[in-house]
């Protein structure tokens, strides 16, 4: 169990180096934080059979590894110094001592040239000096893995924004046929037209609240309810919907505005362009670990070959917003936990969708 | 016949419900009804369904008929374990988010190596749990039917795996809490009957003070062969085999040791003092009614088997995965400990009534004691009464007993499966009816080879296991902010390994009499100390820390907010 491996053993084979930056690649995987900052050290330690190791970020130390070292004031002014010469080709020796200590320290910056957030600095055992070629390489996968998250991170990030603009995008259309819809009925139905105002004003509310990330699938339900409610404004009686939710479904966690699009994708690309009344099943399935939900309708489908081409990213479609929630379920839970997706052309879209009912924060 | 109707109907509403309880509990256009969350109530009934299991309905009487009120202590044990487990871990535990017991150790520690480690020891707990219904499966079938004990292992087995793997967890709150209500039932309904006779001034109908004898003229049927002791010689009808010599017609059996062939059908005249089969001690009333003395309990130290059981029931309900999980329906942690408050008050009267079951089987099946089976004494309690009215009980009871082993069996199943699918492997919905199906037939072909090991030698193994692994890893987990990966895997290997290896030693019959079967048959003990303090003792001086513990005891400990978000704290 490497849990319990000999910090000073170092490398018995190949296979113990290759372990261990796979873990340090897993570990930045999640972006530049205390975390990883402690995987980089412990690595840094093993295959550098180093004695101490200190990671820190521009502003000061992240993580340290090893024997205890008093890394002192000093620490700050060495990754303040090389940072500022951004000598990122090559790690440099320090001579650091006090009046307890005398230690070489051989540090090295991580991130790029023209970005470095941070540094990580190595002290060896007594008689033994850094290869600084190793400690050199050692930082360029670092940072390289660094990149990597933060591409990563940027996709994430864009999967939000595309979001966000797709709710700005149609809000001005979905508004319009709201509002067009309660107009028709201020006359006939004062007492519908204005309840319909409040839903609407909910929903708004709701739907533009950016902080809060998560929810759970009970109030997501709720969210789909007034957003269906203002949609029969229009349609009426032109779809009928069904719900079979397990309760064992309600309170699993799930990303704010996962089911309203898959929804609203069934209502606007599925049913409006059918002819004749249609219906929408809404189902939420207990599966031990896991819950399935459902998203189903009886409307005009899409074409197999066009949205897979536009799921592998090499096509157009006007389904943008399911494929943002795919992207974001994606980036959530993971590439196992992305949407599956059964239509055809006249046969109704059934989006299904996976979620864990745990996911750690 | 009645009663085999019951069980049928029992079976056939969980198969019913479990397919279609998803149109039975929330098929409708109403959000908001939809988007309620099951009462905390409601969720009491299924999380009694779940905890009722054959363990106790079947196991507890078998043992109070043999062993009398010593027995008692095992009900004591498993009331405070539900009650720790209430107070101290199903309001963090549902704060804290994770469905299985491996995701939670996983998150708490920032340890994804030690979840499959965890997982193992769920699937350990589960497995000699799943052993114990599907071994009173056998025994109902048999009771019932008259068929072998393996008829009734392998229908329930694939039964709850079709059932599990063809969709039928839908409604699984629902059905569970309709099995408690058969369960309750099943022992309330004898317990009432009962006590009208025994105000009615028919006590010594009831219950008897001295050794057991036949009341009336009784023919048994010895399935198994057996050798058994016969205290006074009598003359009998038999048909079959004993003693080696083929029988057929009146026999007269001097007082002694007997061999019994396999199928051999002897009938006692009325008044015969029962005989004891092999491995069933003889204790007069007396005995039977006081605790301790000479009980072949531990290998004749009842004491230490008091002790021990004590301490495995309690902290071994504490780690029971099945238990744990169901929790996870309540929205909120307030949720979650109101209804740990509601289950408390359905299974406390349960525990109340169910060992007296045992005390009547005495004089309601006494033929136990010859034949050994005495996993079957709950389902006697119908005899004391003649005619349709003793048919009608046994129906009630067998209902009960068919609703105890389905209901627990479906939720150990889940358990391991979900440990196999989504802690070992990865996750996924076809994994997981894999996963279902591979536990289902391991547990069926292993459930074939225990008819001889007694439901509560099942359950206590599973209890020590989970009582000196995964307890620990949730008590230290959620309560000790200092407890470490280190740690949590010294526990597990330490308890978890110790634990383990005494059980399979006793399983295999490797030791025979004396204080090597208290050590080793009831290890909770000392392995639970010992987990304990190891894992306490190599978190203290491990010098690495868990990240964001602060974060994470606040997502524990702290109440959410009332529509059940979480406050989030400030992260460092």
């Amino acid at each position: 169990m490497s849990l319990f491996r000999s910090r000073r053993a170092g490398f018995s084979n190949r296979l113990d180096a290759l372990t261990a930056l796979n873990a340090l690649s897993a570990a930045v995987g999640r972006g530049f934080n205390q975390a990883s900052a402690a995987q980089i050290a412990r690595t840094v330690i093993q295959v550098l059979d180093a004695s101490a190791v200190a990671v820190t970020e521009r502003s000061g130390v992240l993580a340290t590894a090893g024997d205890a070292v008093d890394w002192g004031d000093g620490i700050d002014e060495r990754t303040r110094t090389v940072l500022e010469r951004r000598r990122t080709s090559r790690p440099t020796i320090f001579h650091f001592e006090n009046e307890r200590q005398t230690i070489d320290v051989a540090v090295a910056v991580l991130g790029t040239n023209d970005d470095p957030i941070g540094t990580v600095h190595v002290v060896m055992a007594e008689g033994q000096s850094c290869d600084l070629a190793e400690l050199h390489q050692l930082a360029s996968l670092i940072s390289s893995q660094l990149q990597l998250a933060e591409l990563e991170q940027s996709r994430v990030f864009a999967a939000e924004a595309e979001l966000r603009a797709l709710r700005a995008q149609v809000s001005p259309h979905f508004l319009h046929n709201a509002l067009t819809a309660i107009a028709g009925l201020i006359n006939s139905d004062p007492t519908r037209a204005r309840s319909l105002i409040a839903t609407l004003a909910e929903f708004l509310r709701t739907t533009f609240r950016e902080k809060k990330a998560w929810t759970t699938v009970a109030e997501e339900l709720l969210l789909v309810d007034s957003y269906l409610e203002i949609e029969r404004a229009r349609f009426g009686d032109r779809f009928e919907v069904r719900l079979n939710i397990a309760p064992e479904a309600l309170p699993v966690q799930l990303p704010f505005l996962t089911i309203q699009p898959l929804v609203e994708n069934a209502i606007r690309h599925g049913l409006e362009a059918r002819p004749g009344p249609g219906q929408l099943s809404i189902m939420a399935e207990d599966a031990g670990p896991e819950i399935a939900i459902y998203v189903e309708d009886d409307g005009v489908g899409i074409d197999p070959e066009q949205l897979r081409e536009a799921m592998e990213g090499t096509g157009e479609t006007t389904h943008v917003g399911v494929l943002a929630v795919d992207t974001r379920l994606r980036s959530r839970f993971g590439d196992a936990y992305g949407l599956t997706i059964s239509t055809g052309a006249n046969a109704g879209t059934k989006v299904t969708l996976r979620l864990p009912k745990y996911t750690p924060t | 016949m009645i009663p085999t109707i019951a069980v049928l109907s029992v079976v056939a509403m969980t198969l019913a419900l479990g397919t279609l309880g998803l149109r039975f509990a929330r098929t409708t256009s109403n959000f908001f009804v939809a988007s309620r969350s099951v009462h905390p109530v409601w969720n009491a009934f299924a999380v009694s369904g779940e905890a009722m299991s054959a363990a106790s309905y079947l196991g507890i009487p078998a043992l109070i008929l043999v062993f009398g009120v010593d027995l008692l202590w095992a009900l004591v044990g498993w009331t405070i374990g539900f009650l720790m487990l209430s107070l101290f871990m199903a309001a963090p535990v549902r704060r804290f988010g994770s469905y299985t017991i491996p995701e939670f150790v996983e998150g708490r520690l920032e340890a994804p190596k030690l979840r499959p480690v965890v997982a193992l020891m769920v699937i350990l707990a589960s497995w000699f749990f799943l052993l114990a219904q599907l071994k009173g499966a056998g025994v109902v079938v048999r009771e019932l039917i008259g068929t072998p004990y393996w008829v009734g292992v392998v229908a329930v087995g694939l039964m709850v795996a079709v059932n599990l793997s063809s969709g039928g967890m839908r409604g699984i709150t629902f059905v569970q809490g309709f099995q408690f209500f058969f369960i309750f039932l099943g022992i309330l309904v004898p317990f009432v009957v009962v006590s009208v006779l025994w105000f009615q001034g028919d006590q010594d109908a009831i219950v008897t003070t001295d050794f057991p004898a036949f009341v009336e003229s009784t023919t048994v049927t010895y399935d198994r062969g057996v050798t058994f002791d016969l205290p006074n010689s009598s003359t009998v009808d038999a048909v079959g085999a004993i003693d080696g010599r083929a029988v057929d017609g009146s026999l007269r059996l001097s007082a002694g040791r007997h061999v019994v062939g396999a199928e051999t059908i002897i009938t006692w005249p009325a008044g015969t003092a029962v005989p004891f089969a092999d491995g069933v001690q003889r204790l007069n009333g007396d005995d039977w009614a006081a605790p301790l003395g000479e009980k072949d309990l531990s290998g004749g130290h009842p004491l230490y088997f008091t002790i021990a059981s004590l301490i495995a029931n309690a902290f071994g309900i504490m780690g029971m995965p099945h238990i744990v999980v169901r929790f996870y329906t309540n929205p909120t942690g307030r949720e979650a400990r109101r209804t740990s408050l509601w289950f408390m008050a359905m299974i406390v009267p349960y525990y109340v009534m169910l060992p007296l079951l045992g005390a009547f089987a005495r004089v309601a099946g006494p033929d136990l004691f010859g034949t050994g089976a005495v996993d079957g004494a709950t389902l006697t309690v119908g005899r004391l009464f003649d005619g349709i009215s003793g048919e009608l009980i046994t129906a009630v009871v067998s209902a009960g007993a068919a609703a105890a082993f389905l209901s627990t069996s479906s939720g150990l199943l889940i358990a391991m499966a979900g440990a196999v699918s989504h802690d070992i492997l990865s996750a996924g919905v076809p994994q997981f009816r894999r996963a279902v199906w591979a536990g289902a037939l391991v547990s069926i072909g292993t459930g074939l080879l225990v008819e001889s090991i007694n439901i509560n030698s099942l359950i206590g193994w599973s209890s020590s296991i989970a009582a000196s692994s995964i307890c620990p890893l949730l008590v230290l987990g959620i309560w000790w902010p200092g407890f470490t990966r280190k740690g949590a895997l010294a526990t597990v290997v330490v308890g978890g390994g110790l634990s383990t290896l005494a059980s399979v030693i006793t399983m295999f019959g490797f030791v025979s009499g004396g204080w090597a079967v208290a050590i080793l048959g009831t290890p909770a003990l000392w392995t639970v100390p010992l987990a304990f303090a190891t894992g306490i003792g190599v978190s203290m001086r491990d010098t690495d820390v868990v990240l964001d513990i602060g974060h994470k005891f606040a997502l524990m400990h702290l109440p959410e907010r009332r529509d059940g978000a979480v406050i989030e704290p400030e992260r460092p």
